[in-house]
């Protein structure tokens, strides 16, 4: 768990903004960015989470906390707590379905389609996620059949943190681009992944479109601020009814 | 070939292990048999790197193995069967068998065919589940896993913590025949085992550990008529 995901999906953006500002192109940076916060994401694996493995998880939760609270502050000193925000690279909007729907949207759509098949075909079809399914479930075991998890560790740490990365600079277009942007999102990615049930992608992505079209349906008919009320009704319902979530397995939370 | 000097060991202040030696020679199958809570599985932890000795040298094949990481053991050609079993619970049996691939020097191919092929050779229920994940085979097949694991890698000395504790009559008597199989195959055994007369039925000799050190040390028909196993062991 780590609590400073959020921040990463933020470091996204940001980078984005700095690759675009020197290379004054979202495709380039929608590469680049990725990648330095990959690096960000390893070295900070190295420094700060790897000494902490061998004591309880409550400790990686915690500092976890704090690192997010060091990178958002880090970001306000070089760029400043002003909003921000990225042109959409693709413009002009399709009619569909009675409505007109913008083109970077439905890229949207696209793109994070392919992500999602290609983060399945990675966990399920190749031997680093296979290495790194295993790594979850007994990490010791593992390093006692000839893998090094140490490593196993960092690399998933900068994978993940450059997908979040990447989720950060696709979404900046869309939303603004500001310091706490993070916080926001990381708290929905929370509900989703506790409503999917923990360690199910199917689940996770069945609970992203229902938190998703709740959003949508009810503000409609309330103020926006008050939606995150709703979602969480909708959590606390579906986790009084199924502690695991929709799709949750039985034992990968001990 | 694999050589215990002194080893002390414990578990941040409770000492398990108070200065234990022993020696497994290769080709060897040995036994290291005592009761529950004598440091047994201690000991193999110390060997594959799970657990650092505070005192003491663990060699194989002449290299240190106490300042190595667990996976560097492994890939020197040590394979834990642990205790439990321990196999991939939500990995398919090909999966745990791929990863057993791991430690293994080649891992081209035509090696991992070959080494699927000698696998199930060795234990045909296994290519029946080969798709099916870890949890759903019995307690039997699990076992087999956790050695055919081992056998992917190509250990050249397997470490087998209880792996006949809790299996039906069947599966005690298949993983004894495969501790004679992988001495025909020219792989050494360190079998620690409760169960004393399966141990030393397919064991060449055997140590018995007590409190943390080795008692008595001797050949499997020794220790089979000593009235000493049956003090240390109660059978």
């Amino acid at each position: 768990m780590n609590f400073a995901h959020g921040e990463l999906y933020m470091l996204g953006a940001y980078a984005g903004i700095a690759v675009i500002g020197v290379t004054q192109s979202f495709w380039v940076a929608l590469v680049v960015a990725p990648l330095l916060v990959g690096v960000v994401g390893a070295v900070t694996e190295v420094a700060t989470l790897r000494p902490l493995y061998r004591r309880e998880p409550l400790y990686g939760l915690i500092l976890t906390f704090g690192l997010a609270l060091v990178f958002r502050e880090a970001v306000r000193q070089i760029w400043g707590g002003d909003m921000r925000r990225i042109l959409p690279p693709i413009t002009g909007s399709t009619p569909l379905l009675g409505m007109t729907y913008p083109n970077y949207r439905l890229f949207l759509l696209g793109a994070s389609s392919v992500l999602l098949l290609a983060i399945w075909l990675f966990f399920t079809q190749t031997r680093a996620g296979i290495v790194v399914r295993a790594a979850v479930q007994d990490a010791e075991m593992l390093d006692g059949l000839g893998v090094d998890v140490r490593r196993v560790f960092t690399l998933t740490f900068a994978g993940s943190a450059a997908l979040a990365a990447l989720a950060g600079l696709l979404l900046a277009p869309v939303f603004t681009v500001y310091p706490q942007m993070g916080v926001e999102m990381i708290l929905l990615a929370f509900i989703v992944v506790i409503l999917g049930g923990m360690g199910s992608m199917g689940g996770s992505v069945v609970a992203a479109v229902v938190i998703g079209l709740t959003q949508s349906l009810f503000s409609l008919w309330m103020n926006p601020q008050r939606v995150a009320i709703a979602i969480f009704g909708i959590m606390i319902v579906v986790l009084v009814v199924r502690p695991r979530g929709f799709f949750g397995r039985e034992g990968v939370l001990e | 070939m694999l050589t215990f000097k002194d080893v002390h060991a414990g578990y941040g202040a409770t000492p398990i292990l108070f200065g234990v030696s022993l020696e497994v020679r290769p080709g060897e199958a040995v036994a290291l048999l005592g009761k529950n809570g004598m440091g047994k599985t201690t000991l193999m932890k110390t060997a594959i790197g799970f657990l650092k000795p505070s005192r003491g040298s663990i060699e194989f094949d002449g290299q240190e193995l106490t300042r190595l990481a667990p996976h560097a053991i492994a890939r020197l050609g040590v394979g834990l069967v642990p205790e439990n079993r321990r196999i991939f619970p939500g990995l398919t049996v090909r999966e745990n068998l791929d990863l057993g691939l791991s430690a293994a020097r080649d891992r081209s191919g035509a090696l991992r065919r070959r080494r699927f092929e000698e696998v199930f050779h060795h234990f045909p229920r296994l290519s029946e589940r080969i798709d099916q994940p870890g949890k759903t085979l019995s307690g039997g097949e699990q076992q087999m896993l956790a050695i055919a694991r081992v056998m992917m890698a190509g250990a050249r000395i397997i470490l087998m913590d209880e792996p006949t504790q809790g299996l039906a009559p069947a599966f005690i008597r298949l993983v004894r025949d495969m501790v004679g199989e992988l001495k025909r195959l020219g792989v050494t055994v360190l079998l620690v085992e409760q169960n004393a007369r399966v141990a030393l039925s397919v064991c060449d000799r055997g140590y018995i550990m007590e409190k943390g050190t080795i008692v008595f040390a001797a050949s499997s028909a020794e220790l089979r008529e000593s009235p000493v196993t049956r003090e240390k062991l109660g059978v």
